[in-house]
């Protein structure tokens, strides 16, 4: 049976008559990295502050790193590391100082060896220097995700980290996910609206309205979300048909993309009955893309 | 406009803040401070013991100005109690007052006062002659037998601690406490709101850290900034204005620790109630406010109703400028500091709770 790093269930938050989260449970095996999808206002960042103690849920519990998560928050805190929406070092300090003040709280062991070797390893060294405030969105990034392992966690929790950050950089720092979870065994849980960050991730749970929608492995979200698409060339008429299906068919997602038109349904006989109505365009089926079955899964 | 009005009403703390500060003005103007305070609790020492006499001090007495609370007769005692801001008076009758009275020889009547507290001593001082005649006119209208035309009693006034009556003297000491509050409460509460609106301190609450641990990794620096403030405060006071300094600073420096940490609290407390920078330094004022004014710094704290002594005495602030006066102009040691260190200590420690408490150790 895989060893679950996050195991928690039916926990719910309410923030007053609101219900950031409901009922939801979520399994991420050890080493593993999640993405933790969902549109914005979904309950992501909600879920994520309740496994790293700074919320307290309203109901339901669970354990993080077999620690339960109402109770040992202190003990779990010891070994995540957290990364915020927001870029939260000190902006005054330089890259070494704020990861001296971190490896402080963490009383790491060889400290200057430790903040060295994390440094060199995410390429801050020639940064070492330069304080927070003047280092682009990307290597702020890079920062934060050097600040969570310095004191080697266990998890690692990061909310949408690669917000603002160039395509080059996002891979790089990708890559190194891969890497921390391939060859230390780290878990990551990780939050995106990149789709391309979608498809690097072994396991995907998706949540809206704070409920949970889909967890298992990507290549099992396609199947499971019965998601038909089909694909046609762009002409001078499509945006009368994409006003059409928007109109007379809220079930189906159509979209522009350069220059082709995606159509898209999880009511496949429906979906085919519909194409047949626009004899002009040559549909041809396709695999559907990861977005277009978060916007069905969503419906 | 119309969207810095929406702006404004939208920020209900900080139209609460506006309602309350004039709300609390109003009071302390209106109710607590007496610009003419009366009760200034007064010794008696007398060592003629007549009808006139009597009628002096119990004419004192029904005057309100002065409320004889000490009439053990000890100077010593009551030297001691001036020294360490109980009493504002002592007032000393001398011996044969009566006869050298009645037969023209100019007797004297000694009042000494706390110079040190500016407040306290005005008003009274300017009543005491008036009282003094009407007492004698009183006697000698109802059958005193004076037998010369003289009928003048000396009044001896001695401003102790600040024998040349210098405004300077006596504020400079309280100043010190007055910018310790300002600076301590507001560097701590803009502190901690600015790392709630950068997010450090969500990154903060997400280790191992506990409150306590947050709560004095923060204070500590500001101590140290207190003590700085302090020294400069004390060096400028003693070029400037020749503020004596040759009594026993390092007990006024000792003192200043659990000042400067009970005002750091408080700020630590405001920070938790405040939701922006903004908001703590107004919920700073609306301390500031009663440290300043019923504290005993600019008006008596005697001369105050006792509701609002009560309020007072649950100030640092009061305790503090008894300190720095009795160290500075009074030459205070140790044992008489004690009775106004002890209540900034338990102050020190109710806020420390209280912070630690209202301290959110999460982001609910």
């Amino acid at each position: 049976m895989t060893e679950l790093a996050i195991d928690i269930k039916g926990i719910t938050k309410n923030f007053g008559n609101v219900k950031a989260v409901d009922n939801l449970t979520l399994q991420v095996p050890r080493g593993s990295i999640c993405g933790f999808l969902g549109s914005n206002g979904s309950g992501k960042t909600t879920t994520i502050r309740m496994l790293c103690g700074l919320l307290i849920p309203s109901s339901g519990g669970g354990t993080c790193l077999n620690y339960n998560v109402i109770t040992q928050s202190n003990l779990i805190k010891k070994k995540i590391g957290y990364a915020s929406q927001k870029f939260s070092l000190y902006s005054d300090l330089t890259v070494y100082e704020n990861l001296k003040f971190v490896a402080g709280i963490y009383k790491v062991d060889n400290k200057k060896e430790k903040i060295a070797s994390v440094m060199n390893e995410l390429k801050l060294t020639p940064y070492k220097d330069t304080r927070a405030k003047n280092l682009s969105g990307g290597w702020k990034q890079v920062l934060t995700l050097a600040s969570c392992l310095v004191h080697n966690p266990e998890l690692l929790v990061l909310d949408e980290p690669t917000a603002g950050v160039d395509p080059k950089m996002r891979k790089n720092f990708w890559d190194y996910l891969h890497q921390l979870s391939q060859k230390k065994g780290i878990t990551i849980l990780v939050t995106t609206h990149f789709m391309d960050e979608v498809e690097r991730c072994k396991q995907l749970v998706y949540i809206n309205n704070g409920k949970l929608l889909y967890s298992g492995t990507t290549a099992e979200i396609i199947p499971f979300s019965k998601v038909e698409s089909y694909i046609t060339a762009n002409n001078e008429n499509s945006l009368d048909i994409v006003k059409t299906i928007n109109s007379t068919y809220p079930q189906v997602s159509i979209t522009f993309m350069g220059n082709d038109l995606r159509i898209s349904s999880k009511d496949a006989t429906s979906l085919e009955a519909i194409i047949k109505n626009f004899p002009n365009y040559n549909f041809v089926k396709t695999t559907p893309s990861f977005e277009e079955v978060f916007i069905s899964l969503m419906q | 406009m119309v969207k810095e009005f929406k702006l404004i009403l939208r920020d209900k703390g900080t139209i609460a803040i506006l309602v309350i500060i004039p709300l609390i003005q109003l009071i302390l103007f209106g109710f607590a401070i007496k610009i003419d305070p009366k009760h200034l609790p007064t010794a008696v020492i007398v060592y003629d013991h007549s009808p006139l006499t009597r009628g002096i001090i119990s004419n004192l007495q029904a005057s309100t100005y002065f409320d004889i609370v000490d009439t053990s007769n000890n100077f010593k005692e009551a030297k001691q109690k001036l020294e360490s801001g109980k009493i504002s008076f002592i007032v000393t009758i001398p011996e044969n007052f009566t006869h050298d009275f009645i037969r023209g020889n100019n007797p004297q009547i000694l009042v000494e006062l706390d110079g040190s507290d500016p407040g306290s001593s005005g008003t009274a001082v300017s009543v005491f002659q008036p009282i003094l005649q009407r007492t004698i006119d009183y006697f000698i209208k109802n059958g005193l037998n004076v037998v010369s035309n003289t009928k003048n009693v000396n009044l001896i006034m001695h401003r102790n601690y600040n024998e040349a009556n210098k405004s300077e003297l006596s504020i400079i000491p309280g100043l010190i406490g007055v910018l310790l509050t300002m600076t301590m409460v507001m560097l701590t509460s803009s502190s901690i709101t600015r790392e709630n609106e950068d997010g450090t301190m969500e990154m903060l609450l997400s280790t191992p850290l506990r409150p306590l641990e947050i709560i004095i990794g923060k204070i500590l620096p500001y101590v140290t900034l207190g003590y700085l403030q302090l020294s400069v405060t004390l060096i400028f006071s003693k070029f400037l204005v020749n503020l004596p300094l040759d009594s026993n600073i390092f007990l006024l420096y000792f003192s200043s620790a659990p000042f400067i940490i009970a005002n750091l609290m408080i700020g630590m407390i405001f920070s938790a109630l405040a939701s922006t920078p903004m908001q703590a330094m107004q919920l700073g004022m609306l301390y500031q406010l009663p440290s300043l004014m019923i504290s005993g710094y600019i008006f008596s704290f005697f001369g105050m109703p006792k509701w609002a002594q009560l309020i007072g005495s649950c100030l640092p602030m009061t305790y503090y400028i008894r300190i720095s006066r009795g160290v500075i102009l009074k030459g205070n040691q140790f044992l008489q500091v004690i009775p106004n260190l002890i209540p900034i200590c338990i102050i020190s420690v109710i806020f420390i709770i209280i912070a630690s408490k209202v301290f959110k150790q999460t982001l609910d």
